[in-house]
């Protein structure tokens, strides 16, 4: 049992750092190509709810405010967590599949509510912006990913195994 | 509704105020854990060649100083400084951590145990992620564009949420993962 626990954990540890390297390594085509679409779905609701949203490469440009997405903005980092939290689950590929399938699209759609609302907070209360930014948002994030691997784990994977067995 | 769908929900349900509960917390406690965090990091740092220490000045963010007797041109003695901000992103665990460890449901009994257990086990992670924030920063300076350097600080800079969900995990897998899933996995 113990054997097994801590290959696990290996297997979590080795699926970061390798998401790690690969945002290292290959900026330009993950983390960055993945900042314009943040920017661009970004700037697409704000211009839906009328705040003259729109995107300049990583920029976001609206009447409320002007940012720029940077790496960490894209939730690149929580969506690799829970991939290796998936990964090193013992459960079948296919449940594993099902689990990444539906939850890195949804912490990515979490994300774009993270940057909306940020940018509703930078117009409307932007004396708690950093707060906001930095520490509340930032855990709210990781919490959602940990509760979209709970619901994969307690729910998908045991009914999964029980339709198997 | 499925138990375990019924677990899930008061997981849920019972984060969110712990959570607003735990920032208020942090800001309070934040300044003392930062020199506490800053006194363990410099102990480390001292140990390595150079001697590097890592210090917070009044209304600014983190600044890292090489030791005087072994500053030279390619490591001067201010070796970097961090945006304010930085601290939150490390330390953002603090905040975090308690409230997920208190809105699992292990027995009520041991949850406080789990949150003294989990911040011993942060303040070592913490202690840790500056070392590599201040190590980090020098391997940069003496291999300018080095992958594991970057590897190396981007990963330090991420670690307020890695810690979280790892330190999570490792405590309460137990209550989420049915022992029989695991017997499955070894077999």
């Amino acid at each position: 049992m113990l054997r097994l626990l801590v290959e696990r954990w290996l297997i979590f540890a080795g699926v970061i750092g390798l998401m790690a390297a690969l945002n290292e390594g290959a900026s330009e085509w993950i983390n960055h190509k993945l900042a314009l679409i943040t920017a661009r779905v970004a700037a697409g609701i704000l211009a839906l709810g009328g705040f003259e949203g729109r995107a300049d490469g990583t920029l976001i440009h609206s009447s409320m405010c002007n940012f720029e997405i940077i790496g960490e903005c894209t939730g690149y980092y929580p969506a690799a967590i829970l991939l290796a939290a998936i990964v090193a689950y013992p459960c079948s590929w296919k449940t594993r599949l099902l689990g990444i399938a539906f939850g890195v699209p949804a912490i990515l759609l979490i994300n774009q509510v993270r940057v909306v609302s940020l940018c509703w907070i930078y117009d409307a209360h932007r004396a708690i912006f950093e707060i906001a930014h930095v520490l509340v948002w930032q855990s709210l994030i990781l919490f959602f990913t940990v509760l979209i691997w709970i619901i994969w784990a307690v729910l998908f994977v045991r009914d999964d195994e029980a339709r198997t067995r | 509704m499925k138990p375990g769908l019924v677990r899930v929900l008061k997981f849920a349900a019972s984060f969110v105020p712990l959570f607003a509960f735990s920032i208020v917390v942090y800001i309070q406690v934040l300044p003392s854990y930062e020199r506490l965090v800053l006194a363990t990091a410099n102990r480390v740092l001292a140990l390595f060649t150079p001697p590097t220490s890592l210090e917070r000045p009044p209304d600014s963010g983190w600044v890292a100083y090489v030791a005087a007797a072994a500053a030279t041109p390619n490591s001067p003695r201010r070796l970097t400084a961090w945006p304010e901000f930085t601290r939150h992103l490390v330390f953002l665990s603090l905040a975090l951590l308690p409230a997920l460890l208190l809105a699992t449901p292990a027995p009520w009994r041991t949850r406080p145990l789990l949150v003294a257990f989990g911040l011993v086990l942060l303040w070592i992670v913490h202690a840790m992620t500056l070392v590599v924030l201040v190590r980090g920063k020098l391997c940069l300076l003496g291999n300018p564009g080095s992958f594991a350097c970057l590897w190396m600080l981007r990963l330090a800079l991420a670690s307020g949420q890695i810690s979280a969900a790892v330190l999570w995990g490792l405590l309460t897998w137990r209550w989420w993962i049915p022992r029989r899933a695991l017997e499955r996995g070894a077999a």
